[in-house]
């Protein structure tokens, strides 16, 4: 099960210029906790995909409904990992139970559906949902580098 | 001969060159997401599958691929493979990009160059 995470989070509408508001907040609350540039990227290209999902597949109820962004910087130290969860207002959809495509081999079969989910499962080290009170709740973790060599 | 579209809103931007009749090098920058796709995408399947030519995509001055991106990448590849011609991508070494391509396995049905010279030639002799 999910757990509470201390306020830091960000309320969207679902479109496509809010995605590029979350991605600057992101970035920004990351920094400003020195997360490696490394893991905002990763965290980025999962929440943009996540959120791009909803905007084209939540459907036109999902799309009046804010999405509410919390993050959790984790602790290098402690070897708590950097969480984002998204909350959203769609119909249920648990992304860690969907079946992801056979990866392409010619390109003439190369199919262009379910790429974004994807590059969430290949970009963060862990994927949890629940639904909790008519509404998703995903929560997408990255680890923090290791310091201590031959890890 | 340089065909800009350039979107101050999206930071997007797209510009082509043809370096014979039937090699192209189309040059995209910017954030590749749902915004920036959107003022581009048009332009980029009519210069890339509009007739059989070899066609160099060059990346190295986007600095974020998302599968909106990838999927319009992968659409014009196989549209101008179905007309005889052939698309490669070139990305800067160790970029976010390239490790997009990598990671959805694109890098296994478009071949991926990380050097302008080599990918032109590679295109060259195949066409």
């Amino acid at each position: 099960m999910a757990a509470a995470l201390p306020a830091d989070q960000l309320h969207i509408q679902p479109d496509p210029h809010s995605l590029r508001e979350a991605s600057l907040w992101l970035a920004e609350r990351c920094r400003q906790r020195s997360v490696p540039q490394e893991l905002i990227d990763r965290l980025d290209l999962c929440l943009n995909e996540v959120l791009a999902n909803l905007v084209d597949h939540a459907g036109p109820g999902a799309l009046d409904t804010p999405v509410e962004l919390l993050l959790d910087p984790g602790d290098p130290s402690g070897g708590s990992p950097v969480c984002l969860q998204v909350r959203d207002g769609g119909a249920p959809f648990d992304p860690t139970a969907a079946p992801s495509p056979t990866a392409p081999t010619v390109l003439a079969e190369t199919g262009i559906g379910g790429l974004g989910l994807v590059m969430v499962r290949r970009f963060c080290d862990d994927m949890r949902y629940r639904r909790i009170n008519d509404r998703n709740e995903l929560t997408l973790c990255l680890s923090w580098p290791q310091e201590t060599p031959g890890r | 001969m340089a065909d800009p579209t350039d979107s101050p809103v999206t930071g997007s931007s797209i510009h082509h060159e043809d370096i014979s009749d039937d090699l192209r090098t189309v040059r995209l920058a910017g954030r590749l997401d749902m915004l920036g796709m959107e003022p581009i995408a048009l332009k980029f399947t009519s210069l890339t599958a509009s007739h059989a030519q070899q066609v160099l995509v060059d990346l190295r001055a986007v600095s974020f691929l998302a599968s909106i991106g990838i999927r319009s990448i992968v659409s014009s590849a196989r549209a101008l493979e179905a007309k005889g011609g052939r698309m490669a991508l070139l990305v800067a070494p160790g970029s976010s990009v390239e490790a997009t391509l990598t990671s959805t396995g694109i890098s296994e049905v478009i071949p991926i160059h990380t050097d302008e010279a080599q990918a032109l030639a590679a295109l060259g002799a195949a066409g």
